[in-house]
């Protein structure tokens, strides 16, 4: 197990600093840098701009830079925001981003597993078509337009919660809603159509013939298996929302780090990109190792770090 | 005897209900008891409150109400005092001695001639690589020093005296005094800044001289300033707390401000804004702002003048600004847009001139040019033209109102290219277009930031334009501090222009804003930015 865990973690490092390199390659192929603006700046001032961020140095020299200070976990500085560092972005954005997220993710997760299992307990009755419908319409509603539509009602018609900014839990639910709406929808379907398929098994029908109780066989048998598929898609789930929630946090004015996301590229400040994907892709793949992890622990029969015998 | 009644109670009711209505006009005028203005018109995280970094409109906006220069603008961009009461100017405007009134920092400490000369200096220090170290640059060796060629002694700034300011100009500039407004030439409290350079990266080190100050920054959420008791001038400060929240979505912010969460918003959705015009809830102010078409006069077709001509004059501005925008713009008449001053004739530039172009399209005599022009290069058929923009709504029904017009009046096939804005930006200084858009706002209030760009070589110069007469006119104003002199050299540059046509104006640019009737002193800066200083809440 240790030496799984020693493996992984030696993977995990390596595709950090492949993506790292890729993208210090991509954004230096991008046309215009930080400087290039509606008003041109005098040659002198630019030289000393570049200076100031060794931008001036050969692209080389910038990579090795930004490797040896990224090893000692310093992002760098912001060229857009110049009082601020990508450290300190992340650092303040995080923590409204994250619980945001996994507010969402609670949400969906307990939501969309409860409607999915009743939907396939009850096949083709009233509770099934709901069920399905809420996810066709969490699926084909984009959160950009559920997000105003909850605005306009719950926060301006009916003033049950505040339209926009960040200041406390009730802040928090009009957005947690509009980003949790697709992961629901998800989760709904993949859970009853998983659900299905454990309650056609043999095993369920010889549960059922050795007189356990519907509700033991469900909960024991039935769900345990079916959720299965569920974990699978959680890892990159979860950094799709901690991490594609721009959108969210732009229209709710979250001060999140969603926006730096999109942001950083626009204005090619370099360091923030960097600083960004770095720590986004860090998230990814420690989500898909914990799943790797989960899954171990809901079925049995993966064992993480043993390989099957051929 | 119970008509009677009735009648006398009919009149009593109707005249007590004017009298009420009447008093509740009056009590509407009454001065709230809480002072607190709420503001959409942040939209993101200033990127920095310090003069030496701040670069943008947001930041410009806190800064002009935590900082205070030399001077301030009234209402027609004329310096009125600030800092400084008075100023003399000498040597034939090359030199201007500012005399400063006592004024405290927010931590008591004075203001003094020091702290500007201090901060000038260090906007211009190669080392700290000041974006903004350019608009130093009309003072002695100012250049000189930011690019390493001379020390910092060279550079003609001086404190004379903790109260008296020498400042020393490479050639006389009218519009320096009104610069001194300008955020880039605050002064900061040299004591503070000395000791920690990082003094305004934090709500808690931040040290201001102005009517509020910085009581909260909270990065990517929110901005408060509360009144400062130490100003000058505090007891003409009705505000006791502004709350800038930061709204990244003009339709989060039209909401809010429907609620009664926003007193004012200043981002209105340009969906709505036709609306909101027309049912008069939303005002307009006119930006000294111009939108115009580039053509690049190094590229066929349109190194040809009478082609360039031809474009210009089959486009039909009326509808453009009438059908298009609908948000009170108006048709350019010239280079120089609406809302900059003749300083000659104290009128507004664009009533100093006939129109050089008609707001309706000419399309007879755009035929004429385009064949005459054509004739001229020996092309019976013109190449494919390409409008390029960058990827905004605005900007592309406006191509796409223009692509049709070329197409009706002069039967040319127009292609659209849109892309990403820094793309956009390295093609144009590539010189990879025929035709782009663009938007110039001033840096100043002065004809000149919109004349010189024009000039061969300039940086801003995309349309790659030269002409020597130009260029010579351009040098004439630069070199004379004397306005009727300078105006009159800008007038006949700006004949070339329309002459040459390098660039087809199109519009000049306005603002949409909201604002609740209960607040009254809002004021707009002659370039279109609003102040709060004077502001102040009625009861609702």
């Amino acid at each position: 197990m240790l030496r799984y865990l020693g493996q992984r973690l030696v993977m995990m490092l390596v595709s950090l600093w492949l993506i790292a390199t890729l993208t210090f390659m991509m954004m230096l192929a991008v046309p215009g840098d930080p400087f290039t603006g509606e008003k041109k700046l005098p040659p002198e001032t630019l030289k000393n701009l570049k200076a100031a961020y060794h931008l001036d140095k050969s692209y080389p020299e910038q990579y090795l830079y930004y490797m040896k200070n990224l090893v000692m976990l310093d992002l760098g500085p912001s060229i857009k925001y110049t009082t601020r560092t990508v450290n300190q972005i992340i650092s303040e954005g995080f923590p409204a981003s994250a619980q945001l997220g996994v507010q969402a993710i609670i949400l969906s997760l307990i939501l969309g597993l409860l409607l999915g299992a009743i939907a396939a307990l009850r096949q083709n009755r009233i509770p099934d078509y709901t069920a399905t419908l809420i996810a066709v319409l969490g699926v084909s509603v984009p959160s950009f337009v559920l997000a105003p539509i909850l605005q306009k009602y719950l926060g301006l018609e009916w003033e049950l919660l505040p339209i926009a900014t960040w200041d406390g839990f009730e802040y928090s639910i009009m957005p947690t809603i509009a980003l949790a709406v697709l992961p629901l929808a998800m989760v709904t379907r993949l859970m009853r159509s998983s659900m299905l398929e454990v309650l056609s098994q043999d095993y369920i029908r010889t549960a059922r013939s050795k007189g356990l109780s519907p509700s033991r066989v469900i909960v024991r048998h039935t769900l345990r298996n079916a959720i299965l598929p569920v974990v699978t898609i959680m890892g990159p789930l979860t950094a799709g929302i901690l991490t594609g929630s721009f959108v969210i946090e732009k229209i709710f004015s979250i001060p999140g780090i969603g926006k730096y996301f999109v942001d950083s590229v626009t204005n090619r400040d370099y360091p923030v990109i960097m600083g960004i994907t770095i720590f986004y892709s860090a998230i990814l793949i420690l989500m898909n190792f914990l799943v790797d992890l989960i899954y171990g622990w809901v079925d049995p029969r993966i064992k993480v770090g043993h390989k099957e015998a051929s | 005897m119970k008509r009677w009644v009735a009648t006398t109670t009919a009149i009593l009711m109707v005249l007590s209900m004017v009298l009420l209505a009447a008093c509740g006009k009056d009590s509407s005028n009454a001065m709230a008891e809480k002072q607190v203005l709420n503001v959409g018109y942040i939209t993101s995280e200033p990127p920095a409150l310090d003069p030496l970094k701040g670069t943008d409109e947001i930041s410009d906006l806190v800064m002009r109400h935590v900082l205070e220069g030399l001077v301030r603008l009234d209402e027609n961009g004329n310096p009125i005092p600030g800092i400084a009461t008075k100023w003399d100017v000498m040597d034939g405007g090359k030199k201007i001695i500012f005399h400063l009134r006592d004024a405290k920092w927010s931590n008591g400490d004075p203001v003094t001639a020091q702290d500007f000369e201090y901060a000038w200096k260090r906007m211009l220090d190669p080392k700290n690589a000041a974006e903004y170290a350019y608009q130093l640059f009309y003072l002695k060796n100012g250049e000189a020093y930011n690019s390493g060629k001379a020390k910092a002694e060279d550079v003609g700034v001086k404190a004379l005296d903790d109260k008296t300011l020498e400042v020393t100009l490479e050639s006389p500039t009218p519009y320096f005094i009104p610069l001194t407004a300008f955020h880039a030439l605050f002064p900061v409290d040299k004591k503070v800044a000395e000791k920690n350079p990082n003094w305004g990266t934090d709500a808690k080190t931040y040290v201001g001289n102005d009517p509020f100050l910085l009581k909260t920054w909270v990065h990517d959420k929110k901005i408060e300033l509360v009144k400062n008791p130490n100003y000058w001038d505090a007891k003409n400060v009705k505000l006791t707390q502004i709350n800038f929240p930061f709204i990244g979505e003009e339709q989060t912010e039209y909401q809010m401000y429907v609620s009664g969460s926003l007193d004012m918003s200043r981002n209105v959705p340009p969906d709505l804004a036709v609306g909101l015009i027309k049912e008069k809830k939303a005002k307009i102010i006119h930006q000294p702002a111009l939108y115009y078409y580039i053509f690049n006069t190094k590229k066929k077709p349109f190194d040809n003048v009478k082609i360039r001509k031809a474009f210009s004059l089959a486009i039909d501005r009326e509808a453009i600004v009438k059908d298009v925008l609908g948000q009170g713009q108006t048709p350019a008449t010239g280079w120089v847009p609406w809302g900059i001053r003749d300083f000659n004739q104290n009128k507004e530039w664009v009533q100093t001139h006939a129109p050089y172009i008609q707001p309706k399209a000419n399309p007879a005599e755009a035929k004429k040019l385009l064949q005459e022009g054509m004739k001229e290069e020996g092309i019976t058929q013109l190449p494919d033209i390409t409008i390029s923009y960058n990827t905004n709504e605005g900007h592309k029904k406006i191509a796409e109102a223009i692509q049709q017009m070329w197409k009706q009046n002069l039967g040319v096939n127009v292609k659209l290219a849109n892309t990403e804005w820094k793309v956009f930006l390295d093609n144009l200084t590539q010189g990879n277009f025929q035709v782009a858009r663009y938007g110039w706002v001033p840096d100043y209030m002065d004809p000149m930031t919109f004349m010189d760009m024009w000039v061969t070589g300039g940086g801003n110069n995309n349309a790659k334009y030269s002409n020597p007469q130009y260029d010579a006119l351009i040098k004439q104003a630069k070199a004379t501090g004397d306005q009727k002199v300078r105006m009159e050299a800008m007038h006949k540059a700006e004949d070339i222009l329309a002459r040459d046509m390098p660039v087809a104006p199109i519009y000049n640019y306005t603002q949409v804003y909201l604002l609740k009737d209960y607040v009254k002193g809002v004021e707009i800066e002659p370039d279109g930015s609003f102040t709060f200083t004077h502001a102040y809440l009625t009861e609702k």
